[in-house]
């Protein structure tokens, strides 16, 4: 199941610190979407080491949609998939 | 500036920029101290031993520190340019700055060339140290960026300030004949605040105020413009010497302006952010941006020059550590994230940023700090202002002192925390 966070309008390192709790609270078979105004790239590390896989899309100029999933898990299946190319 | 590039792998370890940042609140203090006690005697003249000294402990024992530890930080992360020994570089700069500003201090004070001497030397060993990592990693970067491009000309501005401090030094122990060498305080004094220390901060600023409050970009010919026009009147100065005093007028004026324009537009951009919430960041921001204008209208009518002097200073301090209230508990937060992930204990709770710095804490330092401004303005009116000024720069100091000390503590628990549940007897 999808649990969506929009960190658009959070300061540094707010969204991270976001992304990170809502992560922890997902349960065994759930992903996470988020929106955020940029692309998150410090998360990506820690994704990497926390095992965690992600798919980084822009939507619109300043908006970005970043889809975690566990490592292991299949990638889901976007319920909402956005329409524009992948930068 | 793209954020999207950010890069925290090449992040320095936080200990690097945090041993910096340590130093600016005893200094501040000791600023605090003497504009206190001797606060009279620093609006009569800025040539007064008490007004040199205080000058000093500000500028090289309080904004500098915290200037080199935030250019470590930011280059690596905001501009692919790591330092090659962080910490190194930033424990020597600590120590030349350190005891340099305090040698300075005291030797103005007590009238000692000797000290001058030795402290000038501790603080252009400590800066240079700075200045030859900062180029080294300054020309690593494949990045090509206004910011960069500002970052580059304040260093080279830093490196004209310590040449003309050593020679202002010199001059001062009688080693060398320096004629009108008041003219060349004022250059020095003008390459330090105006080339090194307000240049950076306004490169930084224009990249932190739309970042922090989701504000409009600031426009990129501004960032140029600024910049270029800053070195170049403080090029002119310094190439015209003692020579066509009315022209050196105008180009100070025109540096004033350039200041006028960046602080104007930084509050127009403030004005229009996203994010409606005020915080103790944006209210010391702002106040630094105002200072401007006050020292602006102050000029305008005539005031003491150490006045004037004593607020941009002051509005100086109020951007900069508006800033740290937005760093440190960020730079404590990532030491802490990254520790959890690299020993894969992610069940452990960290704790919230604000609890690392309260908001208590925060409003206590603005509240301080933006009075102390007040009571400058104010003794533009009643000079015995001065001396409550100082008394509030002092209670800022202490307030300063206690998030800091906040933060460590709580970085160092949360650090031992996770050292433990890595130990072989889990």
């Amino acid at each position: 199941m999808e649990q969506l966070i929009d960190v658009s309008l959070l300061e540094p390192p707010e969204p991270l610190e976001q992304i990170l709790d809502a992560l922890a609270d997902l349960s065994p078979g759930d992903y996470l979407r988020v929106k955020h105004r940029r692309d998150p790239v410090p998360l990506y590390r820690m994704l990497h080491d926390m095992g965690y896989e992600w798919l980084t899309t822009q939507v619109a100029p300043g908006r970005f949609e970043i889809v975690i999933w566990p490592s292991g898990m299949p990638a889901p299946i976007s319920e909402n998939p956005p329409n524009l190319e992948n930068p | 500036m793209n954020l999207g590039g950010l890069s925290a792998d090449k992040a320095p370890p936080a200990d690097a920029p945090l041993v910096l940042f340590y130093l600016m609140p005893a200094f501040m203090a000791f600023a605090g101290l003497v504009l206190a006690w001797q606060g009279d005697q620093i609006m009569l003249s800025r040539w007064t031993p008490a007004a040199l000294a205080t000058t000093h402990l500000l500028v090289l024992g309080s904004l500098a520190p915290v200037m080199c530890g935030a250019l470590l930080q930011i280059s690596p992360v905001l501009l692919g340019a790591p330092y090659r020994r962080p910490r190194r570089v930033a424990r020597f700069t600590a120590t030349g700055l350190g005891i340099g500003s305090l040698l300075l201090g005291a030797g103005f004070l007590l009238l000692k060339p000797t000290l001058l001497m030795a402290g000038g030397i501790m603080a252009a060993v400590g800066l240079g140290v700075f200045l030859v990592a900062t180029f080294e990693a300054l020309t690593t970067t494949a990045i090509r960026h206004e910011t960069l491009w500002s970052i580059r000309l304040a260093a080279g501005a830093l490196a004209v300030t310590i040449i003309l401090g050593l020679v202002l030094v010199l001059a001062r122990a009688g080693w060398i004949d320096l004629p009108k060498h008041l003219n060349w305080v004022d250059t020095h004094a003008a390459w330090g605040l105006a080339g090194w220390l307000g240049l950076l901060l306004a490169a930084v600023g224009m990249e932190l105020i739309p970042l922090f409050y989701i504000s409009p970009p600031f426009p990129i010919w501004l960032k140029y413009s600024f910049s270029i026009s800053i070195i170049l009147s403080l090029s002119l100065i310094l190439a015209l010497g003692t020579h066509l005093p009315i022209t050196t007028q105008i180009l100070f004026a025109a540096i004033l302006l350039a200041y006028l324009l960046y602080s104007a537009y930084a509050l127009h951009s403030e004005h229009r952010r996203q994010r409606p919430r005020r915080d103790a960041s944006l209210w010391l921001w702002q106040a630094s941006h105002v200072t401007v204008f006050l020292a602006f209208f102050g000029w305008l009518f005539d005031t003491s020059i150490s006045l004037i002097g004593g607020l941009l200073l002051t509005g100086t301090l109020a951007f900069v550590i508006g800033s740290l209230l937005k760093i440190v508990p960020f730079l404590c937060w990532l030491d802490l994230q990254q520790r959890r992930i690299r020993s894969q204990h992610l069940d452990v709770k960290l704790p919230r940023l604000s609890a690392l710095l309260p908001t208590w804490q925060a409003i206590a330092i603005a509240v301080t700090m933006i009075l102390a401004i007040a009571a400058l303005s104010g003794a533009a009116i009643e000079a015995s202002l001065i001396h409550l000024a100082g008394g509030l720069l002092v209670m800022c100091a202490v307030s300063l002192a206690i998030a800091l000390a906040t933060a460590a503590g709580a970085r160092q628990a949360y650090a031992r925390l996770l050292a433990a549940s890595n130990s072989p007897s889990d």
